[in-house]
């Protein structure tokens, strides 16, 4: 399926940083633009026709969620970002002191520091250490949870070594011993169907701008029944209010204070209807061809050092760290940026992992749908010129 | 981390035509406070600097990019030096220029980057008739120097000028004096030179000034005495209006012409200031040095 149509042409440099944020798509745009020209209004609590029209805009999205994700509407809370998302469970529920949390040492520190911050109010972080090529092994975790192990947070693909985790084999484990399951499905969604009505996972959060929304928006899934609390209150949130107290709603809409990122939200609409139109099918299949071929340049290319996984089997999602012998990461990053490919380099917001791996930063190619397999060709050409410096 | 000094000169001095380059002015005086006060440069734009221009090089050529990255340390060492070494040269030829008016300095005998044949240009100045100063030679071309006996440039040009003669008896030079202001000997010195072609010994009293710095009235007797001249008269000569009128005559005729350094030179109509080499001659010579602007070092009239 031809995608091109699609997204902004790469005519000049070859899009490489899918990772960090994915190419905005022209029907989000669209749909956005759509918003500020034709119907600009703050949503709810209104009675003419511009804010009934974004208020249905708004709501639809909610709507889309749940149709997406095989999940309710009333599940899904607008956030900033995947990291407000995680935040706002950390924040959002009671904890007591011996409480524990499981993370695994290669986590991007947006779902490692709120868990760190945990330590204030007694909660201990217990580490599950990965491999060195991302995978986790499950009996490890066996051995970490007990009883006092209140939530597993995990990131359904590593935003650095993208080695493919078994999200529903983990969860399952770790909901035996009673433990709640965040999942960081920031590099996940938009590249693989994600279920929620089967994965037993009681929280999940992503952020609109790695599949091909806007930035500035995301969602926070919560299960019904998982214990949640706003982490913060104000307009919109409430059902009652005097100079003493106040009540909140009961809905979704308890999370959500002040005015939203409306145009941001229907924009994420469009992404994940995008992502329907052409399809996980289409998608998983393209960028398994992607892999393939990345994977051979780079075990192919002289003087490169590729972390993580080196077969495509156990290659989770299209992205792939690498350093090259010799050569800084950021240099290598500028010179490849200067032979028309951009690319992301330093720590990539995991230190943890950076130290883990014994480097201080990586070169990141990360891919998506729009990308081809004529740029694969033409950035072994140019990883080669850079290679050959070393 | 050295290149950030030669960056923020660069990027500082590109920021005033362009904002862009600001910024990075603003990186780069950044990273060389943290060097100055031992921190370590955290902006990363010496990186990016070395990675923009190997990846440039790599398209052109990836054996020069790659011996540039094994060595860049050195390299930007070895330029950082060179560009603060050219910065304090500048500075001390900017100084020379508004103390001296020349970028060489007051004694200096080095001749100038500048010059006017290399350059493609002569000066522009009006025509001088010859057959007026002292001419050394027969031949039947002549190459009129106006010349100050007390100027740097004048006496660094003697050599070329001998070698350029001898190699072309065709040439005659004749020398028209031109005192510059700012010597305080000059005038007396050109006087002198005029009482000794009086006894007919301008040419040996020429290479003597030329020989000897010290142009005091004392050594300009001295070094009459050494060629033979009879002092009595040279003291006279020297004394005498008529020869400080001569010397101004040479002047005028200077100063009409436009002459703004010495030495000038005439040569087959064309005019040329500054130090000259012996090719630049032959060039005059052959009529391939055609008038324009010319921007050379010289010592300058007022």
């Amino acid at each position: 399926m031809d995608v091109s149509k699609f997204f902004p042409p790469q005519e000049k440099v070859a899009y490489f940083d899918s990772a960090a944020s994915s190419l905005t798509a022209l029907p989000v745009l669209k749909k956005m633009d759509e918003y500020y020209l034709q119907y600009r209004s703050n949503v709810h609590r209104g009675a003419h026709r511009f804010t009934r029209k974004s208020s249905e805009e708004y709501e639809g999205v909610y709507k889309k969620l749940a149709k997406f994700f095989h999940a309710k509407e009333s599940e899904f809370i607008s956030v900033r970002n995947c990291t407000e998302g995680i935040n706002g469970v950390a924040l959002g529920r009671e904890w007591k002191e011996g409480d524990e949390v499981i993370v695994t040492d290669i986590e991007h520190h947006s779902n490692l520091l709120p868990w760190l911050q945990l330590k204030k109010k007694g909660v201990k972080v217990r580490v599950l250490e990965a491999e060195m090529d991302g995978s986790v092994d499950a009996e490890k975790l066996r051995v970490l949870l007990s009883k006092k192990t209140k939530l597993f947070a995990f990131s359904a693909c590593s935003n650095v070594l993208g080695a493919k985790v078994p999200v529903e084999k983990l969860a399952k484990i770790a909901k035996e011993e009673g433990a709640l399951i965040l999942l960081d499905a920031a590099q996940y969604v938009g590249h693989h169907p994600l279920d929620l009505g089967r994965m037993p996972v009681d929280f999940m959060a992503f952020s609109a701008h790695k599949c091909f929304g806007p930035t500035g928006v995301g969602a926070l899934f919560h299960r019904e029944g998982a214990q949640l609390e706003p982490w913060f209150v104000g307009g919109g949130t409430v059902r009652n209010v005097s100079t003493e107290e106040f009540s909140l709603l009961e809905n979704r809409e308890r999370f959500e204070a002040g005015t939203p990122a409306i145009a941001e939200w229907i924009g994420l609409g469009a992404a994940i209807e995008l992502i329907s139109q052409i399809g996980y099918g289409n998608m998983e299949a393209h960028e398994k061809k992607l892999v393939g071929k990345m994977l051979s340049v780079f075990l192919d290319a002289e003087n490169v050092k590729l972390y993580g996984p080196k077969s495509a089997e156990e290659k989770g999602c299209a992205l792939f760290s690498f350093n090259v012998k010799s050569l800084a990461h950021h240099e290598v990053a500028v010179m490849l940026d200067n032979l028309g490919f951009a690319l992301r380099s330093g720590h990539h917001c995991a230190i943890p992992l950076a130290k883990k791996l014994g480097v201080e930063g990586t070169v990141r190619a990360s891919l998506h749908v729009y990308n081809t397999q004529e740029q694969i060709q033409g950035f072994e050409e140019a990883l080669g010129k850079v290679a050959k410096l070393a | 981390m050295v290149l950030c000094f030669i960056a923020l000169f660069v990027f500082a001095f590109l920021g005033i035509f362009s904002a862009k380059y600001r910024a990075l002015a603003g990186e780069a005086f950044d990273c060389v406070i943290r060097t100055a006060t031992l921190r370590p440069c955290q902006s990363g734009l010496d990186e990016r600097i070395k990675a923009t221009l190997i990846a440039k090089l790599l398209e052109k050529s990836p054996s020069s990019a790659r011996i540039i990255n094994n060595h860049f340390q050195v390299l930007s060492v070895a330029f950082t030096l060179l560009f603060f070494a050219s910065m304090f040269y500048s500075a001390v030829s900017v100084y020379n220029y508004w103390a001296y008016g020349n970028c060489n300095g007051q004694e200096s005998g080095a001749f100038c980057v500048f010059d006017a044949v290399a350059n493609g240009g002569a000066a522009q100045l009006k025509p001088v008739f010859p057959g007026v100063g002292p001419v050394l030679g027969s031949g039947n071309v002549t190459l009129v120097e106006f010349g100050c006996f007390d100027c740097q440039y004048t006496k660094a040009t003697e050599p070329y000028l001998h070698e350029f003669l001898l190699a072309h008896p065709e040439v005659s030079l004749e020398f028209r004096v031109l005192p510059i202001t700012e010597h305080n000997e000059s005038f007396n010195t050109a006087k002198a030179a005029f009482c000794a072609e009086e006894q007919g010994k301008f040419w040996e009293y020429h290479d003597a000034l030329f020989s000897d710095a010290d142009h005091s009235s004392e050594n300009l007797r001295k070094m009459a005495q050494k060629i033979g001249l009879e002092l009595v008269n040279f003291d006279g000569c020297v004394q005498a209006e008529s020869t400080a009128e001569r010397v101004r005559v040479d002047e005028k005729a200077g100063h009409d012409a436009g002459i703004y350094g010495t030495p000038t030179f005439y040569l087959n109509g064309v005019s040329l200031v500054g130090p000259q080499s012996v090719s630049d001659f032959e060039s005059l010579l052959k009529g391939n040095v055609q008038h324009g602007p010319g921007q050379v070092s010289s010592c300058t009239t007022h």
